[in-house]
């Protein structure tokens, strides 16, 4: 059913009052928001001195990433109509924060927070859902993977992941040129990012959310 | 440590010391990773370590009750073979035979085996060691294991008797040159001695009770020990280092313990300050992001890890650092400062 949509989306003509600019390229750019998302739990444990031994809690540690922003820019190829390629670079500058606390000598619990950059580079297959264009803002939906790199303390720690993400958002073209610059608009979308790899404290993928606003002009 | 009268083999100066389970180590070097054993050479600290590998070792013909001579060359054997199974660490060692020596007799001969010592009575076994104090050169080194304990080689342990291999594991770590981990909880009973909770190192001091076998297993903090004294391949190039200082009121701290937690793969490392800057190193990291604690040595006995005239400060209450420590591959951390306050 969601295919029989979809194909009708490709292939139904859009009004004339919502339609983009015919087009090759995309270029983009603007703001990022990133989620945050929980790392999990961290106990440092000694064996315990009885039979059958046993883990004994010196202290623990909770470790989240924080919510940022950052900036993105994304280049598109427009297959056809509808469906493009897209190539985009994200970055953003999170914080890492390490919540320590039940140790067992009470040391007192403490918050550490340190920031690192991440760079992301992914491609995505993106598509434009013209017959679905409501008031001149024009529907999409976007899918893909990429390769994300985080850098601590001054690059001397670099973890490297993937990340797959799907999203959607509306696409509103304000204006539109001649031959060379075809149009100019804004794009607003969000996405779901499941990130595997990276620095982590449990080995599982974590998911989290990200909200985009761009410029974008068309060639 | 006891010191016996230094004796002179062909032109150098050798000393005779001994390490037992729960006796003094000398302090390494501060810029030293880990607490080592040494001895002083004038105004310096030399770290002790086998210039010649593999070690040669013999096993006495003489075994104890509940225990054969085979049967504890055996375990000697499984024990050898857990430090030399660390990837990380060059140390190797081989079984040269049995012999009839007896350890601490003074022949040439790195002998492992049996002696009576009752007078020892909180002694489990003990490592001596002949060495050139000009280099640090382990030339000799003997262990025995007291037979006033009950002793096992059951694959499982057995109840109420020690488990030799992991005897055996603790005191080829100090034949290898390390001196005692801090990384274990104790408590005071009422005889005043201390009995371990927990520990997460086959180095701690005082061992678990009779029937464990938990010490025949390496921890992060021995493997990191071991690498350091004799580093295998890339072992500088791909683990790094912590360092920084322990300060109270702005005055350094002699001996606080400082152990690193990794976050990624929950293991803990840990040393000691070792000057009056309250100056400490923790090397054998993998890259990563750690948090770092700091506590007084309470949990045993302070000549278990320092010579008698150290002036360890115990006078501070634990404390976590409030900033992550990031270990980069084959370097060192940024140096952090630990502020601790009295209790």
């Amino acid at each position: 059913m969601l295919a029989a949509v979809l194909g009708a989306c490709v292939l139904w003509p859009a009004s004339s009052a919502a339609q983009a600019p015919r087009r090759r390229l995309e270029v983009s750019g603007g703001a990022l928001v990133q989620g945050g998302y929980e790392l999990g739990t961290r106990e440092a444990t000694l064996v315990r001195n009885q039979p059958g031994g046993g883990s004994f809690t010196l202290f623990r540690t909770d470790s989240r990433v924080e919510t940022a922003a950052g900036a993105e820019l994304r280049v598109a190829y427009q297959l056809t109509r509808a469906l493009a390629a897209e190539a985009g670079l994200t970055w953003i500058r999170p914080a890492l924060r390490i919540r320590t606390s039940g140790d067992a000598e009470n040391a007192p619990a403490v918050t550490a927070r340190d920031r690192f950059s991440q760079y992301t580079i992914e491609g995505s297959i993106v598509l434009h859902l013209e017959p679905l264009a409501v008031g001149g803002a024009i529907p999409f939906v976007r899918a893909g993977a990429g390769h994300l790199r985080q850098l601590f303390d001054a690059n001397t720690l670099v973890e490297t992941g993937r990340a797959y993400h799907i999203g959607g958002g509306l696409t509103f073209w304000t204006g539109r040129g001649g031959r060379r610059l075809r149009g100019w608009g804004l794009r607003g979308d969000g996405r779901l990012y499941v990130l595997d790899g990276a620095f982590e404290v449990r080995a599982r993928p974590r998911m989290y959310g990200a909200a985009g606003a761009a410029v974008i002009v068309a060639f | 440590m006891r010191r016996a009268a230094g004796r002179r083999i062909a032109g150098r100066s050798v000393r005779w010391l001994s390490v037992a389970l729960a006796t003094t180590l000398v302090a390494s070097d501060p810029a030293d990773a880990y607490l080592k054993l040494g001895v002083r050479a004038g105004d310096r600290l030399v770290t002790l370590r086998w210039s010649q590998l593999p070690v040669r070792y013999f096993v006495s013909d003489t075994g104890a009750p509940g225990v054969s001579a085979q049967q504890f060359r055996e375990a000697i054997d499984r024990a050898f073979a857990t430090w030399q199974a660390v990837p990380t660490s060059s140390f190797a060692a081989t079984f040269a035979g049995f012999t009839s020596a007896r350890p601490q007799d003074e022949d040439d001969m790195n002998v492992l085996g049996f002696r009576a010592r009752p007078e020892l009575e909180r002694v489990l076994a003990a490592t001596t060691f002949t060495v050139d104090t000009r280099t640090g050169e382990i030339v000799e080194s003997d262990i025995f294991f007291n037979t006033t304990f009950q002793w096992s080689t059951a694959a499982a342990g057995e109840t109420g008797r020690f488990d030799l291999e992991s005897i055996a594991v603790h005191e080829i770590g100090h034949l290898l040159g390390l001196g005692h981990s801090a990384i274990g909880e104790t408590e005071l009973q009422p005889t005043g001695r201390r009995r371990v909770i927990a520990a997460s190192t086959v180095m701690f001091p005082i061992a678990f009770s009779a029937g464990s076998t938990e010490d025949r297993r390496l921890k992060p903090d021995d493997i990191a020990g071991a690498s350091d004294i004799y580093p295998e391949g890339r072992f500088r190039s791909e683990f790094g280092s912590i360092s920084g200082t322990v300060t109270k009121n702005g005055t350094g701290v002699f001996g606080a313990h400082v152990v690193a937690l990794d976050l990624r793969r929950g293991h803990l490392v840990g040393n000691f300050s070792l000057d009056d800057r309250g100056s400490f190193a923790i090397a054998g990291l993998e890259p990563g992001l750690y948090v770092l604690r700091a506590e007084p040595l309470d949990d045993a006995d302070i000549d278990g890890f320092f010579e008698p005239a150290a002036r360890v400060d115990v006078d501070f209450r634990p404390v976590v650092l409030d900033r992550l420590v990031v270990v980069p591959r084959g370097g060192g951390s940024a140096r952090v400062d630990i502020r601790v306050t009295p209790k």
